[in-house]
């Protein structure tokens, strides 16, 4: 029952009507959940929704949860280890808040169920492996920005003093500047503010089309390495999935007993 | 009968039994709502319990509670793991004898998530008339709060746990030999 379960949650291959059907459904329940914060009026209905949702979310963590040792093959501890995956962590948290556990604030955290998706698309795990792949040149290229808002914040404060309220006021226009938003509720009174501020819009542009870049090769990257991979283990003629080579695998070491 | 029928058969009886059964709590001392899940987890196996429970667990949402009951489906859960992991060997055969350890395990374990999901979201204050008089009973001996909630839950799980593990004996003897999952490790062998 439990091998059912895990074929039926897992990502289903071309030829799993089955599967595909829950997928669907998942991403769609997913999708409805989060309907109910797009309203400032509460109508009853949302109740109603929020609690079926809530279970059928729920319901998808508990399978996974007991199928986890085909996932995670390691054993007994499988089932340990896989409520402190990104994914389990995501699920737990965008249920906690309707369970009555945590207060208004956190309500929020319900939009984490659109992340159910990321569990069926293939392209949004291309673009979260691409960004893993690249964290260290992205972590790089967050420092400079960082260090440049806070740079150019401090220098203007100097200069500026009666433009900012506090240096909180002078971060938050750095910010604006170097990403080009420019709200111009704050803005530079001084020569030098204004020269500041224009060396601020140029390197802005720079850094924020930098981890675009990087992102965008490693996803091509990703996906090149996924069709070589797929022509490597003749995946891209059969189509199978992961799943599948298990049940073969089962199947074959069935007979040889 | 099939393997697929056989399931359903079960699982449907489950879910009917805690939901049938737990209509006694408002006049007995006992829940007996986790009756099916007990009967599926240890009739089928574990995995079977707890989609018992989390049905059970849903309908009394939509029905009673609404989403905040949610959490206390832990302990259901916990009855399904308990029951069908200790009850059987591994064979797959059940080990009646093991019923007076799984008996105290099921009590500990769910009075203590019971005692904690209480305190936490009505401070101790059970919905439940008999665990509430317990309650008041060991507060009037002088005791804390939390330590009158935890021993007036206890109390009653202790009189649930036993008919329930009765009830759950007796249906699992009237149903028929081939509703059981009676070679578990066979059937493993052929694939699930």
């Amino acid at each position: 029952m439990r091998f059912a379960i895990y074929k039926m949650v897992e990502k289903s291959a071309a030829d799993d009507k089955k599967g595909k059907i829950y997928d669907y459904f998942i991403c769609l329940v997913a999708f409805i959940s989060i309907i109910p914060l797009m309203f400032k009026t509460h109508y009853p209905i949302f109740s109603y929704i929020e609690t079926v949702s809530v279970y059928i979310i729920f319901a998808d963590y508990v399978f996974r949860w007991i199928t986890a040792d085909y996932k995670l093959k390691k054993g007994r501890w499988s089932f340990v280890l896989y409520p402190i995956t990104l994914f389990a962590i995501i699920d737990i948290l965008s249920i906690l808040p309707t369970m009555g556990l945590l207060g208004q604030g956190f309500m929020i955290l319900r939009m984490f169920r659109i992340f159910k998706i990321f569990h069926y698309s293939k392209s949004l795990n291309y673009i979260s492996n691409a960004i893993l792949k690249e964290k260290n040149t992205l972590y790089s290229v967050l420092i400079l920005a960082l260090g440049y808002i806070f740079l150019s914040a401090l220098i203007m404060f100097s200069y500026e003093p009666d433009t900012f309220n506090n240096f909180f006021g002078a971060l938050y226009w750095a910010t604006t500047a170097l990403t080009t938003v420019g709200y111009g509720d704050i803005y530079p009174t001084t020569d030098v503010g204004r020269f500041i501020s224009m060396i601020s819009s140029l390197f802005g542009i720079a850094v924020i089309a930098l981890p675009a870049g990087i992102i965008t090769a490693s996803f091509v990257d990703q996906i090149d390495m996924e069709r070589k991979n797929a022509e490597e283990e003749g995946r891209a003629e059969d189509g199978k999935s992961e799943i599948d080579r298990i049940i073969e695998k089962r199947m074959e070491a069935e007979h040889d007993e | 009968m099939n393997k697929k029928s056989r399931y359903i058969f079960i699982m449907i009886l489950g879910i009917i039994m805690n939901q049938g059964l737990s209509l006694f709590s408002d006049k007995f001392p006992v829940w007996l709502d986790t009756s099916g899940t007990a009967l599926a987890a240890l009739a089928l196996e574990p995995a079977a319990g707890l989609l018992v429970g989390l049905v059970d667990n849903f309908l009394i949402a939509i029905f009673k509670n609404g989403s905040g009951s949610l959490l206390y489906y832990c302990v259901s859960a916990s009855v399904a793991i308990i029951v069908g992991v200790i009850m059987r060997d591994r064979e797959g055969r059940i080990r009646w004898q093991r019923i007076f350890a799984v008996i105290p395990l099921i009590i500990i374990v769910s009075t203590i998530l019971s005692s904690v999901l209480t305190l936490w979201y009505s401070g101790g204050i059970s919905t439940n008339k008999f665990e509430l008089e317990y309650y008041y009973y060991f507060i009037s001996m002088g005791l804390h709060p939390y330590i009158s909630c935890a021993l007036g839950i206890g109390v009653i799980k202790v009189y649930d746990t036993i008919v329930t593990a009765v009830i759950v004996a007796l249906v699992y003897m009237l149903i028929p030999k081939t509703m059981k999952n009676v070679i578990l490790k066979e059937e493993q062998k052929e694939g699930l």
